[in-house]
């Protein structure tokens, strides 16, 4: 092959590549399969295109399906909210009859009638919740973490029974300060409410691990069994907490928050020696 | 000794108890013959999983839907681990597709020479 020809497929193969430098992967190149090296880089480049085009395309359906199901769930607990309330309403009006000539039988099944209608509209608050979180309104911003820390920790301060120490050198990181808030503080307030001690431990605390940094939340509370640690970021999964009035949307909220940025969420615990959460902000602006 | 031969492949399962799948020359594989080829796998294996040694050095690659499925579940059930030999950068840059963008349920490496993939599938056994 002479060599205009030869600067012809490689001027092909920079136009592909450009081509998917803009995630456009819908090119390929008109190619024999040869051992000739422009050959073998323009099928490679066919192979990484077709791949590429097909995770693309698997991605945004991904994405559509999701969409669909939180507006599916946020119609539904949305719609469910009204008759919930009717029945609590209900329910009053019961008790108000009761009241009047006292039937302790009946009191005590008004009295599980409203714990049962409670949990469902504290799920459906939940959901509501959940579906509400916005991520197109999120406004990333320099936040010296130290000081929103103090004054996070300013208000549990008021309880004798909880301690929070901050690290001296918490950094100033890039993140939407709302979003930021509602992190630490379920993860603080879910450390106390979970906690059996006389006085609540809590440090936070963080690490510089080079393109990012590691915040942590630790606690002295009774520790995470191995089998809850994979549920407690699900949906509702922490609901039915025998030691806590727990919602079970808090981490799932956490987490979600935190993926949406480009972060993780784990959790090491080991049961009753408390539990350290631990969460990663990126160091640059890469949200 | 099993011998069988499909539209793409050459199929022996020796004494060594490793499968042995021999592409043939300039052959280009489509989902059908993948599917076609595990069967016969399947069949050699007899309901046990069992290591394949893959010979591409003479193929000229697979669609997009084969190296899915060399890298499905279906495929998972059936071979226990997969030895794909190559030669040519060609045939190194195939073997990278197959091996590399869908991720495999069973191990699986890339060897040039013959020898050394029998002895890593062995472990397999």
């Amino acid at each position: 092959m002479n060599n205009q020809a030869n600067k012809d497929r490689l001027d092909k193969v920079v136009e592909m590549i450009s081509s998917m430098a803009k995630l456009d992967f819908s090119e390929r190149l008109n190619t024999e399969i040869t051992n000739d090296p422009i050959d073998i880089i323009s099928y490679g480049l066919n192979m990484l295109s077709e791949e590429l085009e097909h995770n693309v395309v698997k991605k945004s359906k991904l994405e559509e399906i999701n969409t669909n199901l939180e507006k599916f769930s946020y119609t539904v607990a949305h719609d469910l909210k009204s008759p919930l309330n009717t029945i609590s309403a209900l329910i009053s009006l019961i008790e108000m009859e009761n009241e009047q000539t006292p039937n302790k039988k009946i009191q005590e099944y008004i009295n599980l009638l409203k714990e049962t209608n409670d949990r469902s509209r504290n799920m459906i608050n939940g959901i509501l919740e959940y579906s509400r979180l916005n991520f197109r309104d999120i406004t990333m911003q320099q936040i010296d973490l130290g000081k929103l820390c103090s004054k996070i920790a300013e208000e549990y301060s008021i309880n004798k029974h909880v301690s929070i120490s901050i690290d001296d050198h918490m950094p100033v990181i890039y993140y939407d300060e709302t979003a930021l808030t509602q992190i630490l503080n379920n993860l603080l307030s879910n450390a106390i409410k979970h906690n059996d001690k006389d006085i609540c431990k809590i440090q936070v605390s963080s690490r510089d691990k080079g393109k990012h940094y590691e915040i942590s939340v630790s606690d002295n509370g009774p520790g995470i069994s191995e089998a809850q640690k994979n549920k407690i970021f699900n949906l509702f999964e922490n609901q039915n907490s025998s030691r806590s009035n727990s919602t079970g949307i808090g981490l799932a909220i956490v987490k979600r928050i935190i993926s949406e940025t480009n972060g993780t969420i784990h959790v090491e615990s080991e049961q009753e020696n408390g539990s350290i959460f631990i969460f990663t902000v990126q160091k640059k602006e890469e949200y | 000794m099993l011998k069988a031969t499909t539209k793409s492949e050459t199929i022996i399962l020796d004494s060594s108890g490793v499968v042995k799948c021999y592409v043939h020359k300039d052959y280009f594989l489509e989902l059908d013959d993948a599917k076609e080829n595990l069967e016969v796998v399947k069949r050699f294996g007899n309901g046990k999983l069992i290591p394949v040694l893959v010979d591409i050095k003479e193929s000229k690659g697979g669609s997009k839907e084969c190296r899915a499925y060399f890298a499905s579940e279906e495929a998972g059930k059936i071979q226990s681990a997969c030895a794909l030999l190559v030669s040519s950068p060609l045939s190194r840059l195939i073997g990278n597709f197959f091996i590399g963008l869908n991720k495999t349920k069973f191990p699986t490496k890339l060897f040039t020479d013959e020898s050394e993939a029998m002895d890593w599938l062995k472990n397999f056994l």
